[in-house]
């Protein structure tokens, strides 16, 4: 193992000099211009199309919400003449026609950015690994044999014999130094629609109830 | 395109597909079974309406 090992990368360094403000920012801004100009194409088709425009005599526009025609069907239940018990109820279909605001009918919040993700994952890894293999091997080995003859008159010996010697060593050592550090910098924004502005939703729902039929008092009760 | 409107009979929303309102399909409230449709008297006014209003919608996308 070296006595001098490079340093790791300081992990400060490296996310201070992300221009995060560009990085994240710039498309939520883009989306936010977008939908800006969005709102305005909008107010202008609302005031085109769903508004009719009157400018009075005192030069002062005057906008007065287009009204279509609907027709409400429904089963009514006609009740027995009383004169008549064997005649049997029935139902039958009236058929009303009421005046609703052109504007309540078109999607108007569809007109808008209404989902926005911006995700941005930066990592940095820095690591050092030194590893050191040493090995030592030994081996010494003998051998060594004889052989004798004797002989006296009809006797005769003989020896032989051999002696060897083996021996072995072996030494082994790794080492391994490792060091890392690692950091991840992880920014997720999320923009999504809002609903649409308490006045105009007041004035669509005025315009909504506008369209409920009103009960008018039965002749003799009022009063 | 879809859009909601309260019944006017008993207030129940009735989901609303634009297109096929102009079309001359009629939709059913859910709470007492009324149908609403467009008037034909109407339904030049609606369709020029939704034909603007895709085209502003088509506009934004681009």
């Amino acid at each position: 193992m070296s006595d001098a090992q490079p340093p790791l990368v300081s992990m400060a360094e490296q996310f201070t000099g992300l221009p995060m403000g560009d990085l994240i920012g710039a498309p939520l801004l883009a989306a936010a211009k977008a939908n800006s100009a969005m709102a305005a194409t909008q107010t202008k088709f609302l005031l085109d199309t769903c508004f009719a425009k009157e400018t009075t005599d005192d030069g002062k526009d005057h906008y007065q919400p287009v009204l279509i025609k609907m027709t409400l069907s429904r089963g009514v239940l006609v009740p027995v003449d009383p004169s008549q018990p064997d005649q049997e109820p029935t139902i039958s279909e009236v058929k009303t026609t009421f005046d609703l605001p052109l504007l309540t009918i078109l999607p108007l919040n569809s007109l808008a950015v209404d989902d926005v993700s911006i995700g941005f994952d930066m990592e940095v890894k820095s690591s050092f690994s030194e590893t050191t293999n040493e090995k030592t091997e030994e081996a010494l080995s003998a051998q060594s044999s004889f052989s004798a003859k004797v002989g006296y008159g009809v006797f005769s010996a003989e020896v032989s014999g051999s002696v060897s010697y083996d021996s072995a060593s072996s030494s082994s050592r790794d080492t391994h130094y490792e060091k890392s550090n690692s950091a991840q910098y992880s920014v997720k924004v999320h923009a999504g629609q809002i609903p649409l502005p308490q006045g105009v939703t007041t004035i669509i729902q005025a315009f909504t109830n506008s369209i409920s039929p009103i009960e008018m008092p039965v002749y003799g009760e009022a009063g | 395109m879809f859009t909601q409107i309260n019944c006017p009979n008993c207030q129940q929303p009735i989901a609303i597909n634009v297109k096929r309102l102009v079309a001359g399909d009629s939709f059913s409230c859910k709470g007492c079974s009324a149908k609403i449709s467009l008037a034909g008297e109407s339904s030049n006014v609606v369709t020029k309406a939704v034909n603007s209003f895709e085209k502003v919608a088509a506009q934004a996308k681009h």
